[in-house]
C-alpha cells in the first residue's frame, strides 16, 4: 500500500493534468484512444459506401448531384482551419492569450463555413430529390456526410466553449494539453474529409 | 519535459504544411475539372488516390504532432487504422462473394441442362443457398439486369462485384431473352417443355417462371416469397387477393413500369420503389407472374384462374405509364 503510493510519487508525473505510470496526460491518450475507434466507425461508413456505389436503381446518381468545384472550396477551408488550429495551440503554448483567441475564433468560423456549405449541399441534393431514402447512393452518402458534419459541429462547440472559458477562467500554457486534445479532434475531422472528398467526390468524375 | 516547442515544429513548418495541403488540393481540383488527353483515368486515379494519402500523412505527423510525439500514440492509432483497412478488405471480400454464386448458379444450369429431366433434384438445396446468400444484399443483381446508365466506371479496386457478376449471369439470361425477341413465333425452350414431368401446371411455362423468378425478383421478395418486412411486400398470400379484385392487367402493368409509393399489403404499410421490367420479353413476364399466382400456396387462394398469355402482356407494352400511375391503379381496385 505505502509502496504503492511511494512509487507514485516517485514517478512524479500525478499532477492536475492527470499524468500517470503511462507518463502521458490521460486526456490525450484518451482522445488518441476515442480516434483509433472513430477510425473505425468511418472506415466502415466509407466501406458500405463503396460496397452500394452504383447500385442505385434510381436517380439521381453521383455524377448528376455532386459539385467538385463547391466541394473544393469546402475542402480548403476545412484544411486551413487546420491549420489556424497550430497557430492557436502554438499561441497558447507560448502565452500569447489574444493570439490564442483569435486562432481558436478562426478555426470554429472556419468550420462553420465548412458547414454552411454542408447543408448548402445538402438542401441542393434535396431539390434535386436526392433524399435519404430516395436510393442507396442518397442512403448511403447522407448517413456517411451527415456523420462527419456532425463531428464538425461538435468540434466547432468545444472550441467555442473553450474560447469563452478562457474569459471566465485565467487560461495559460498549462492548459495547452487541452487544446492540444481538442486540436487533435479537429485535425482528426479533417483527415476524414480529406478522404471522403477523394473516394466519394473526386473519384465519381475520374 | 513540459516544454512546449519539444517537438521541434513552429509556425514557419506549419505554414509550409498549409500551403502544400492547399496546392495538393487544387492539384487535385485541376486533375478532374481539367482532364488531360494523355493522362489514363487509371493514372489519374492512383494519383488523387496518392495526393489524398500523402495529404492524410503530413496532417497527421506535423498537425497532430505524431512524426516527434510519444510512440504510445501513434500506436494506438496505427491499431485503429490496422482495423479500419480490416474492416474495408472484409466488406469487400464478403460483397465479391455474389461472383461465387453466379459461378455456382452457371455450373448447377450446366448439370440440369446436362441431365435434362433430373432438373428438379439438383435445383433443390442449391438454389435455396444461392437464394439466401443473393438476399442479404439489396438488388444485386437487378442492377446489372436492368442496364442502368452508369455515371462512370467503377476504378475503385475494392467495388468489383457488379462487374463481375455480369458475365456469368448474361450466360443464364440472355440466350432466352435472344430467342424470344427473335423469333417469337416458336417456343424458344422446347426440349424442356418436352418433358412431361416437369410441367406440374399445365398452360404455362413453370419452369421458364422459376427462372425468371430466381433471377430478378428474389432478390427483394425472397426465395420464399414472403418479402421482407416493412422494406420489400410479401408476394405469398398478396397476389392472389390483388387478382381476385380484378387485378389480372393490374399485375401485368406493375411488372412493366414498376410501382412507387406507399401501400399497405396483408396489414403491413410499406413505402418504397420497385423498378419496371419492361427489359423482359413478354413470355418471361408471363411465365414469372404465372409462377407467382400458382407458387407458396397462392394457386389455392386463387378464383377463376386462368394462365396470363404473353399476348396481353404485348397489348400493354405501350401503354406509357409511370410507377406513380402504377400506384394509382393500385388505389382502383377493390382491395380488402
Amino acid at each position: 500500500m505505502s509502496s504503492h503510493a511511494q512509487n507514485t510519487h516517485s514517478d512524479g508525473h500525478l499532477t492536475p493534468q492527470g499524468y500517470r505510470s503511462t507518463r502521458l496526460p490521460d486526456a490525450k491518450l484518451m482522445m488518441w484512444i476515442f480516434l483509433a475507434s472513430d477510425c473505425m466507425f468511418f472506415g466502415s461508413l466509407i466501406g458500405t459506401y463503396l460496397i452500394y456505389k452504383n447500385r442505385s436503381l434510381e436517380g439521381p446518381f453521383p455524377a448528376d448531384v455532386l459539385d467538385i468545384p463547391v466541394t473544393t472550396v469546402s475542402s480548403f477551408v476545412l484544411l486551413m482551419s487546420s491549420f489556424l488550429m497550430v497557430l492557436a495551440l502554438h499561441s497558447l503554448r507560448t502565452d500569447n492569450i489574444p493570439r490564442f483567441r483569435l486562432w481558436t475564433f478562426g478555426v470554429a468560423f472556419f468550420g462553420s463555413i465548412f458547414l454552411g456549405f454542408q447543408v448548402f449541399e445538402f438542401s441542393a441534393f434535396v431539390s434535386e430529390g436526392l433524399t435519404i431514402q430516395q436510393n442507396l447512393f442518397g442512403t448511403t452518402f447522407f448517413t456517411l456526410t451527415g456523420t462527419h458534419g456532425i463531428h464538425v459541429t461538435v468540434g466547432v462547440l468545444w472550441l467555442l466553449a473553450f474560447l469563452i472559458r478562457s474569459f471566465v477562467h485565467p487560461t495559460s500554457s498549462k492548459d495547452a494539453v487541452y487544446l492540444e486534445v481538442a486540436g487533435l479532434y479537429w485535425h482528426f475531422v479533417d483527415i476524414i474529409w480529406i478522404v471522403i472528398f477523394t473516394v466519394l467526390y473526386l473519384i465519381e468524375f475520374v | 519535459m513540459a516544454s512546449p516547442e519539444h517537438h521541434g515544429s513552429g509556425p514557419a513548418t506549419y505554414l509550409l504544411i498549409a500551403v502544400i495541403l492547399g496546392v495538393v488540393t487544387f492539384i487535385e481540383f485541376g486533375l478532374i475539372q481539367f482532364p488531360q488527353a494523355w493522362l489514363s483515368s487509371i493514372a489519374v486515379g492512383i494519383t488523387l488516390i496518392t495526393l489524398s494519402v500523402g495529404k492524410f500523412v503530413l496532417v497527421v505527423a506535423y498537425f497532430m504532432h505524431l512524426k516527434d510525439d510519444q510512440n504510445t500514440y501513434s500506436g494506438f492509432f496505427s491499431i485503429g487504422m490496422v482495423f479500419a483497412l480490416g474492416t474495408f478488405v472484409v466488406l469487400a471480400i464478403l460483397f465479391t462473394v455474389p461472383s461465387v454464386v453466379n459461378t455456382l448458379r452457371e455450373s448447377i444450369k450446366a448439370q440440369t441442362d446436362a441431365s435434362a429431366g433430373h432438373g428438379e433434384e439438383l435445383h433443390g438445396l442449391p438454389e435455396e443457398l444461392l437464394a439466401s446468400i443473393e438476399s442479404g444484399g439489396y438488388s444485386r443483381e437487378t442492377s446489372v439486369i436492368l442496364d442502368i446508365p452508369r455515371p462512370k466506371d467503377q476504378t475503385v479496386a475494392l467495388t468489383p462485384p457488379a462487374v463481375d457478376a455480369s458475365p456469368a449471369f448474361a450466360l443464364l439470361e440472355t440466350p432466352p431473352l435472344f430467342a424470344s425477341t427473335g423469333q417469337s413465333g416458336t417456343t424458344p425452350i422446347d426440349d424442356d417443355g418436352g418433358d412431361p414431368s416437369a410441367q406440374a401446371t399445365p398452360g404455362f411455362d413453370a419452369e421458364r417462371g422459376a427462372e425468371v423468378f430466381g433471377g430478378s425478383c428474389s432478390g427483394c421478395h425472397q426465395a420464399d416469397g414472403q418479402g421482407i418486412p416493412a422494406a420489400f411486400p410479401p408476394l405469398a398470400g398478396n397476389l392472389p387477393t390483388i387478382f381476385n379484385a380484378g387485378g389480372r392487367s393490374y399485375l401485368i402493368n406493375a411488372m412493366l413500369y414498376g410501382l412507387q409509393g406507399e401501400i399497405s399489403v396483408l396489414g403491413q404499410s410499406y413505402n418504397g420503389v420497385m423498378p419496371g421490367w419492361s427489359q423482359l420479353s413478354d413470355e418471361d413476364v408471363a411465365a414469372v407472374l404465372n409462377h407467382e399466382l400458382t407458387s407458396w400456396d397462392n394457386a389455392e387462394l386463387l378464383e377463376d384462374f386462368v394462365p396470363i398469355e404473353a399476348a396481353e402482356v404485348a397489348d400493354r407494352r405501350d401503354a406509357g405509364l409511370s410507377p406513380n400511375d402504377i400506384l394509382g391503379l393500385r388505389g382502383a381496385l377493390d382491395l380488402p
